[in-house]
């Protein structure tokens, strides 16, 4: 068995990563899962949460909003809604974004799908946040 | 033959209008990068997301199969259309192979008694076609090209779309678009979005078959993963096809006034040859009189 396999991030916009890959930490619906070569087939929602690929000091995460994770043993493919790397978050944009998703959520709190998206968007906001700040926390260390 | 100063005046209009057309030619394909790369990027993601509905569609049961994957039932009587041309014109037959389709499927419909209702986007089709079928066009989108985003594709097109699918407004969905080869070629392009084609799921039931020998655990479970992957998956569709077609519609409209900055320079060399040749005949039929007359003075 090989120690890394195919690792895939995409977005609707663009193709984020295409790799070879020794270890994720995916958000899975149900739950932060790991990745391994040779795992098991799965097919699984994402939540809003922190992608990590690698591990340790030499990981790089990035904060997705949603989506779907198809794995295979030798094959992992992330298809999100959104995923930005915690490198090129600007915190000053996205607290912004985050008062903009409130306010939107507040004002159409009657139709149900309209305020679930902009509360995704709100999460995925504070998620970006808190990337990036352990982002930074990293680097001063 | 036409006056000097028809001609002159002809000239410097041509002239100007060689020059606005290579200025636009100029522009398209500026935009014609950017549009191309983003068009190319969406692929990967659109691909991967139409495999996966067709993976999961394959093990789901019919009977609690969500409407999105087999329609409402067996009747095809409301059809809906969503057709993507450009806001503006000028970019050869571009929006006129879209709208020329759209008339003959509408055609062929209605000749089979099905019900047809349009959602354009890019006002150029809105514009042709509200003469001829006014009352069926449901809703009308300009301006996308502007901001081309997921997002907005996301909540301006397949949100009301899926809203009225789910409310019984129509049973089946085909989007029809330029898809984009290269900057001279688009090719139309029908795709039905809703319910999930019956020829897709057979694909991916063949390619289940012989593919991954174990079959992958779903979390949460299949009709959850459905529910939400379904109507992303009509955004999807809808999102590439919006990038698509603005790919196309700038190549076309490159290719367009490339071919009009031709045309008006061949013009202009005809127009220039013409000028002078009656300048010349002027010239000649003056020195003549002028010749005659001091010759009879002589005489």
């Amino acid at each position: 068995m090989s120690v890394t396999f195919q690792f895939d991030l995409v977005t609707p916009e663009k193709r984020l990563v295409s790799q070879e890959e020794m270890m994720l930490t995916v958000p899975g619906a149900e739950g932060y899962f790991g990745v391994l070569p040779g795992h098991a087939p799965l097919v699984s929602l994402l939540s809003v949460g922190v992608l990590t690929m690698g591990e340790g000091r030499q990981a790089v995460r990035y904060a997705v909003a949603g989506g779907y994770a198809e794995i295979l043993p030798d094959r992992a493919t992330i298809l999100a809604d959104r995923a930005v790397c915690w490198d090129s978050i600007d915190p000053v944009a996205v607290e912004k974004e985050k008062s903009e998703a409130a306010t939107q959520e507040a004002a159409t709190r009657e139709d149900e799908s309209a305020s679930r998206y902009w509360q995704k968007q709100r999460a995925f906001a504070a998620v970006c946040l808190e990337v990036h700040k352990r982002y930074l926390e990293r680097d001063s260390a | 033959m036409a006056s000097l100063k028809a001609l002159r005046q002809r000239i410097r209009s041509v002239t100007n209008t060689r020059q606005i057309t290579k200025a636009m030619k100029m522009v398209a394909a500026a935009k014609l990068r950017r549009s191309q790369e983003r068009a190319l990027a969406t692929r990967p993601y659109s691909m991967q997301m139409g495999r996966m509905v067709q993976s999961i569609a394959t093990r789901v049961g019919k009977g609690s199969a969500p409407p999105l994957l087999v329609g409402h039932g067996e009747s095809q009587k409301q059809v809906e259309l969503v057709l993507f041309t450009a806001d503006r014109g000028l970019c050869g037959s571009f929006n006129s192979s879209v709208i020329r389709a759209v008339r003959s499927k509408v055609a062929e419909l209605r000749a089979a008694g099905v019900q047809v209702t349009l959602t354009c986007v890019g006002r150029k089709g809105d514009d042709v076609l509200k003469r001829q079928f006014g009352g069926s066009i449901r809703r009308v989108h300009t301006g996308m090209g502007k901001r081309l985003t997921f997002e907005r594709a996301e909540q301006e097109i397949a949100r009301p779309l899926l809203h009225d699918f789910e409310h019984g407004r129509f049973d089946s969905c085909f989007i029809v678009y330029n898809a984009f080869v290269s900057a001279m070629t688009q090719t139309l392009t029908w795709r039905q979005i809703i319910p999930v084609p019956e020829e897709a799921m057979a694909a991916g039931e063949e390619e289940h078959g012989h593919g991954q020998a174990a079959p992958p655990t779903y979390e949460p479970d299949e009709e959850e993963i459905l529910a939400e992957l379904l109507p992303r998956n009509v955004a999807v569709q809808i999102f590439q096809a919006l990038v698509e077609s603005d790919a196309s519609e700038n190549g076309a409209r490159m290719t367009a006034m490339d071919n009009a900055v031709r045309n008006a320079g061949s013009m202009l060399r005809r127009l220039r040859i013409t000028y002078n040749r009656t300048r010349q005949a002027a010239i000649t039929s003056e020195l003549m009189e002028i010749i005659s007359g001091s010759e009879s003075l002589k005489g």
